[in-house]
Parts: C-alpha cells; structure tokens; sequence
C-alpha cells in the first residue's frame, strides 16, 4: 500500500468493525472492504445485518467517495429502495458526497455518517413502511429539492446564473454586486451558495446547468 | 450490555436500600434501617439459581444447554474419581477470574449492601461461564475458578468458550459495573483473568483431602500457570500461556507477549525450565476485538459490541432506529 493515511485509517477502522476484512487488490483502482454490517438501535438492541462491500478509490483516498454495494441481496432491486440491480446503494445526492470528498474523508466517519445510517434507514422503512426522514425525490427532480433545500435556491432564472458563473469561473469578489442580479454584495447574498458548487466537479455543474437550462425551454 | 440488566437491578436496589440513605434522610432521627423483609427479597433475587430473563435470550444463542446440576469441586465428567484410589488422565481449560477493588465498597455501603452486590455479581459470573459451557471447580472470595472442557468436548471448543466466556463477563465488569459503580462514587473496580490449557499427558485427575473434605482436581503446571497469568494479566485484562494461543489459528493479532506491554522481557515467559528448554510465553488477550468478531455479537454503530439476544421480553420498537436511520436522505438517480 502506498498511500500511508489510507492504510491507518483502515486499520483503525478494522479495530473498530473487525466483522470487516480488507481486500488491498494491488491491480486494481479500486480496495475493497468486506463484511457485516450490524444495524443496532439506540437502545442497543441488535436487529438484522447486511453484507456489504465498500469500495475506496486508493489513489485518490481521502479525496473520493466510497461505494458501496449490498450483497446480501435482502434489500430488493427497485428503484423505491435506493439500490441499483447490481446493489449499488445511493447514499447520498451525489453533490453532498463530492462536497465531501473535496473537503477529505475518513473512511470511519463515512461509515458512521453515510453508510450506517442508510442501512438503517432501509431497515426502518422495512419493518415501519416509509423511511425515517425524508428522501429526495429521484433523478432530476431530487437535484431540484436540494437546490431549494440545501441551498435556498427556486428560482431557475436565478440558479442559471449563479451555474454559469460557476462555471466560467466568473465570481466577482466578496464585495461586488452578487451574481444573482440582486444589487447586494456578494457576501451578503449568495457567497456560501457559490463557495459550495465551486468545490463541486466541472461537469457536475455542467450536468446541472444542463437540466435547468431544460426546465427553461 | 442489556443482557445483564436484571443483574444490575439487583446491585441497584440492594444500593438504594443501603442504611447510608436512612441516615442521610433522617438527619437527627433514630436511625432506620432496611427491613429484614426488604434484604430476603432482595437476596432471593441475587441468589435465583436460574440464569436472569436478561441473559436468557442471549444463552439460547449461545444453544449450549445449561447444567444447573454442577456441584462445586467435582467436574461431572471425573465425579468417579471422588474418594477413590484412581487417577485420570485429561486436558483441561483453567480459568481464575477475579474482581478487584471490592473493598472500596465498604466505604460506601453497610456489609448487607455488599453481600448483596457481590452475591449478584457472581451469580452473573457464574451463569456466564454456564452459558458457554462452563464447570464452575470453586469460589473464592471474589473470585472464580472455572474449568472448560470435558470428556465430551474438543480441545479447541474448549479453548473457544473459555475465551468467549470471560470476554463476555469482562465487558460487563468493564463497561456496565464499573459505569453504575462511578456513578456511585466508587471508583477501581476492575476485573482480571488467567486462562490456561493443559493438554492430556500433562493434567493428572484424581481426589484431593479426605472424606468429605476433598474435592476431585487437577493436578497441572498448567492450572497453577492460570491462577499466576492472572496476577500478571492488566487491569480488565486477559492472560493467557502458549497452549491457549496455539488452539486459535490465524488470530495472531489477538495476542501479544507480555512482556510487550511492560516492557520487560523478564515478562515473556511466564514459566521456564532451562535444562528442558522448555519456555512457555503468556500473553495479553486483545478480548475486545475477539469479542466483536463472534458471531453472537454485532457491532454497531461506533463500534460497540452488543450481545445478540431474541428479545422476547420486550419487543423492538423502530422508534428506537430512527434517530440513526433519519440521518439518512436516500436519492435515486441510477438510469
Ligand atoms: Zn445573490
């Protein structure tokens, strides 16, 4: 293994889960980590586990985003189950999850935050019939709702705007009129906004430029 | 761990009921004690012979089926032996399990309160040790001494559930003992283990004393090495000699030598006999990780071991997954 933080934080993180071993695969882009996860409520009673595998990209590690896919096949492959035929698991709106790995991740606090809860939730929705919180809805119209959930935003014209200066690379300084066409500065109006889709990818922001400019037409 | 809740109830109303809250009550009155009345129940309840409703639906995951039969000093399976000229020939599992710092607890509590606590704190040793299977050989003091191990049983089953067994229990002391004892004010109490395997041609059987003050034992290099690993083992540690290692394979990384630990290499062996070359290493056991990759533990959300139990009792409510499952907002976007 190369990359030296990873193999600390996945020996820490086999301390911590030893129902997990890990698969280096020297070939390959991708490690993998194998094993039971136990879903315990907060009473510590024990409920059910599932076999998943978690993929981690070793060259880009803490700057990636895991996969993880369910191979117990107990979860069923439909969409209402947030799992792909193959068991892929869609833990996250994928803007959360590159905001994440551009700040860096540990794969242990991924585990805790991301993965863990999710299985917990699909358990919850399993035995309650909906899922604990809310989910996104799915494809562009989720993309849509975290726009205005996560970032204030519902106005098409508006979010076009801020995209495009995005994505040329266009933001005036903190205390220019902002982007959105309002007559404010930039630090009093949408400054977190565009400091949160500037860490996003390229072609997110493209993709997603792409979508509202077709809600426009 | 919730499977020994009703254990801890026990130690809980035996403090509650301490004389140290009469007097702290009264402030000037005649001095009230605990009725007669109030310790018999409580003492009925530390002293069931049956192991707790708590702990039951972990045993039946267990599936070992408990011998409440056993009697102190005479192994069903060498009870032939008792007060006869014979000896045997048969390994065995030595465990001496100890609790310390219980003299702190006079301290705090009148010695009905502490007959009470130790009373439920050994009845929760013992059912553990039955539970996986378990001979309990004596009682002393604190302590306890259990064979694993049997005519009917391998050498590396017993080894296992030596190993499980006292895992098991050392999470209580650990975790939920010594949590309500802090609570209380009363710090130091701690557990510490040695266990060891004596293979065949090494543990001799047979009566020791006379008439009825006799028991049927071992004598064993190995039994004696127990009893000494576990004065070397840390405060909630295990100890445990070569022969108990060598019966888990590819499980390095749950021991390491002793004298790893102290930094002494005085430490590494804990029994030596030079013109035989014969050097036997103890080591620390890293129970805490052996106890999470059994299968009759899960692991959980930060890394806790949680004994599996069917909880009959009281039956799940989601409402308790939903702080950790709201946490989570799926989406969909897989074409
Ligand atoms: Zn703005």
């Amino acid at each position: 293994m190369t990359n030296s933080l990873l193999e600390k934080n996945i020996n820490s993180f086999l301390n911590t889960y030893p129902k997990f071993k890990y698969y280096e695969r020297p070939k390959k882009k991708c490690s993998i980590l194998k094993g039971l996860i136990d879903i315990c409520d907060v009473d510590g009673n024990y409920w059910d586990s599932f076999k998943i595998e978690i993929f981690i990209e070793k060259q880009k590690y803490p700057y990636c985003v895991p996969i993880v896919k369910e191979t117990s096949t107990k979860i069923e492959r439909i969409d209402e189950w947030h799992i792909s035929e193959d068991g892929f698991c869609c833990l996250d709106i994928d803007h959360e999850l590159e905001f994440m790995s551009k700040r860096g991740i540990n794969i242990i606090t991924f585990y805790q935050e991301k993965v863990y809860p999710f299985f917990t939730n699909v358990l919850y929705k399993m035995k309650n019939g909906k899922y604990a919180n809310e989910e996104y809805m799915h494809h562009f119209d989720g993309v849509i709702q975290f726009y205005e959930e996560r970032l204030k935003l519902n106005d098409v014209s508006v979010i076009i705007k801020i995209l495009t200066s995005v994505k040329n690379n266009d933001i005036p300084g903190r205390n220019q009129f902002c982007v959105c066409g309002k007559e404010i500065k930039i630090k009093n109006c949408h400054l977190g906004t565009l400091g949160f889709l500037k860490s996003l990818p390229k072609d997110r922001i493209q993709r997603d430029l792409d979508g509202f400019n077709n809600l426009n037409n | 761990m919730n499977i020994y809740k009703d254990y801890m109830d026990v130690i809980k109303e035996a403090v509650s009921s301490d004389s140290s809250n009469y007097i702290r009550e009264g402030l000037g009155q005649p001095v009230i004690q605990r009725s007669k009345e109030q310790f018999n129940n409580i003492y009925f309840k530390a002293s069931q012979k049956d192991i707790a409703d708590s702990l039951k639906s972990f045993s039946s995951q267990i599936g070992t089926t408990i011998n409440y039969e056993q009697q102190l000093g005479l192994h069903p399976d060498f009870g032939h032996l008792k007060n006869s000229n014979s000896t045997e020939e048969h390994y065995i599992v030595s465990a001496f399990i100890d609790i310390k710092g219980s003299t702190n607890l006079f301290k705090k509590f009148d010695k009905e309160t502490i007959f009470l606590i130790t009373n439920a704190i050994q009845r929760a040793g013992i059912h553990t040790a039955l539970i996986f299977g378990g001979y309990i050989h004596r009682l002393q003091g604190d302590g306890i001494f259990v064979y694993f191990g049997g005519k009917n049983m391998s050498r590396e089953k017993a080894v296992l559930q030596a190993l499980q067994a006292v895992s098991v229990y050392t999470h209580f002391v650990k975790n939920d003992l010594k949590e309500y004892f802090n609570s209380q004010g009363i710090e130091n109490i701690s557990i510490r283990t040695g266990i060891d395997l004596g293979h065949t041609e090494d543990v001799l059987w047979g009566n020791a004393g006379i008439g009825e003050i006799s028991e049927v034992t071992t004598c064993s290099l190995h039994t004696s090495l127990a009893s000494k690993m576990q004065s070397s083992a840390q405060t909630n540690g295990i100890v445990v000699g070569e022969f108990v290692k060598s019966e888990l394979e590819n499980n390095d990384d749950l021991f390491k030598p002793v004298s790893r630990r102290t930094g002494n290499e005085n430490d590494r062996y804990i029994y030596r006999i030079a013109d035989r070359n014969f050097n036997y290493t103890q080591y620390d056991f890293n129970w805490e990780l052996f106890l999470k990759k059994q299968p009759f533990i899960a692991v959980d959300q930060f890394g806790n071991a949680i004994p599996k139990a069917n909880n009959i009792l009281e039956p799940l409510t989601v409402s308790s997954l939903k702080p950790i499952a709201k946490l989570s907002k799926p989406y969909f976007s897989y074409d």
